[in-house]
């Protein structure tokens, strides 16, 4: 071991290099023995290969085809292995695993919910919204959901004015308010309107582009004296 | 889809709770619960290995590698990050690994600039949050000096080492290692509001 205990940076940097699979074979193994008795080393490689995987979303093209689960199975368990038995269980058993998860989410949620007052609550307002769309104009109603599934906020947009109707979302602290985000098609996420509550403040403002322009809308909860460039803390999203 | 976040129990969402549930039923030898895995993260990881290995059959067996050493009783740790997470970087890892038994490739792997730019745009629906957080990591990665970014992009996605950067750009080792570290870390405070806090507002 030839490194300089006392200079901490060095083994930083080998870090870094260790994370993204880039040093020399005996840099690796200097930087694996390292790893084994630093707490702090330890520490940071879980940061960055949460930063790493960020990377990898960022390269993960969608429209690249991947392979499914029959064609990746066969190298697991041999090409002779027996199917019939996935695909009876899977519904059966994977479906009441999830729910079963599902349950454990939904009763922590139930706790949290007679602590928070939520300012509106669910199906009425999002009601309310499509009520408000009327008949005479052609309007739009785009659910956000949070990334546990829970329908947040509806957006409607009538004659190319978009207005935020929270459904299940507690008011912004002190200090935060929420921002409706428009997310243009191949294009930068562009601030719409802030608001804070379900109350008659909830926030329109013409769309920046067209609806047909449009990918998504979201609802990012930000620090009220900033005007972020892009969402931070994102509560909602709903694809068009 | 793909869930990133700290696996620092502050934030347990639903996702991380049922990738524990199915975690603990592939340790009992459940198939049923890997593909259920599998469906959730495994084209994300075949398509970073392809996008490393440019070569879709490669990127099938370093795919099938990882589901396998899942299946093996793998060494994920719950608490050191989620399981999105420790796929995609085993996934790195033997892409990376191959790709350097397959020198030949290298040239028609994309270049790291290609890399960024062809970050697609991704379709509607339910990968609109995938969208959402590539916009954020492309938003982060344009925050990085271009020396910072080239280093980073060529260690990621083209799978080089340090020394094969530092011959490529003619970059003394040791500026290659500071930059790279400099980049990761300047990557990850950008990135921070994003990371592990979606949502928090509405818990
Ligand atoms: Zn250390």
């Amino acid at each position: 071991m030839s490194r300089n205990a006392d200079d901490h940076t060095v083994w930083q940097e080998l870090l870094a290099g260790h994370a993204l699979n880039a040093l020399d074979p005996a840099e690796e193994a200097e930087m694996l023995a390292h790893l084994a008795g630093c707490a702090d080393c330890r520490a940071e490689l879980d940061e960055h290969a949460l930063t790493a995987a960020h990377l990898a979303a960022l390269a993960d093209d969608e429209s690249d085809t991947a392979p499914g689960w029959s064609d990746i199975r066969g190298g697991l368990f041999g090409e002779d292995a027996p199917v019939i038995s996935i695909d009876r269980g899977r519904h059966r058993v994977s479906q009441r695993l999830l729910a079963a998860a599902a349950g454990v989410v939904v009763i922590a949620g139930a706790a949290l919910a007679t602590s928070q007052l939520l300012v509106s609550s669910g199906g009425d307002s999002h009601r309310v919204a499509v009520a408000s769309c009327g008949t005479a104009r052609p309007c739009s109603v785009i659910p956000l959901r949070s990334k546990d599934g829970v329908h947040r906020a509806t957006v409607v947009v009538t004659d190319g004015v978009a207005r935020v109707q929270p459904v299940a979302m507690s008011r912004a602290p002190r200090g935060r308010t929420y921002v409706l985000w428009q997310l243009p098609r191949g294009r930068a996420p562009v601030p719409l309107t802030e608001f804070v509550s379900a109350s008659a403040t909830s926030g329109s403002s013409p769309l920046s582009v067209p609806l047909s322009q449009t990918t998504a809308f979201a609802v990012s909860s930000e620090r009220a004296d900033i005007h972020p460039t892009s969402p931070t803390h994102v509560v909602a999203i709903g694809s068009v | 889809m793909l869930t990133l976040h700290n696996g620092d129990g502050r934030h347990v969402r639903a996702e991380a709770q049922e990738d524990a549930v199915l975690l603990r039923e592939v340790a009992r030898g459940s198939e049923p619960a890997l593909e259920a895995i599998y469906n959730r993260y495994g084209p994300a990881c075949y398509r970073l290995a392809r996008r490393i290995l440019a070569d879709a059959h490669l990127a099938e067996d370093v795919t099938q590698q990882v589901f396998l050493a899942l299946w093996k009783g793998s060494g994920y740790d719950p608490r050191r990050g989620a399981l999105s997470t420790w796929l995609l970087g085993i996934t790195h890892h033997k892409a990376v690994d191959m790709v350097r038994h397959e020198e030949r490739r290298r040239a028609e792997r994309l270049g790291p600039a290609q890399a960024e730019i062809a970050a697609a745009i991704p379709g509607p629906d339910d990968v609109a949050w995938e969208s959402l957080r590539a916009m954020q990591a492309r938003a982060a990665l344009r925050e990085l000096s271009g020396d910072h970014r080239e280093v980073l992009l060529l260690a990621y996605y083209g799978g080089f080492t340090q020394t094969e950067i530092a011959e490529m750009t003619g970059l003394p080792l040791g500026t290659v290692k500071s930059r790279t570290l400099h980049a990761m870390r300047r990557l990850r405070e950008t990135l921070a509001p994003s990371l592990g806090a979606e949502g928090d507002e509405t818990r």
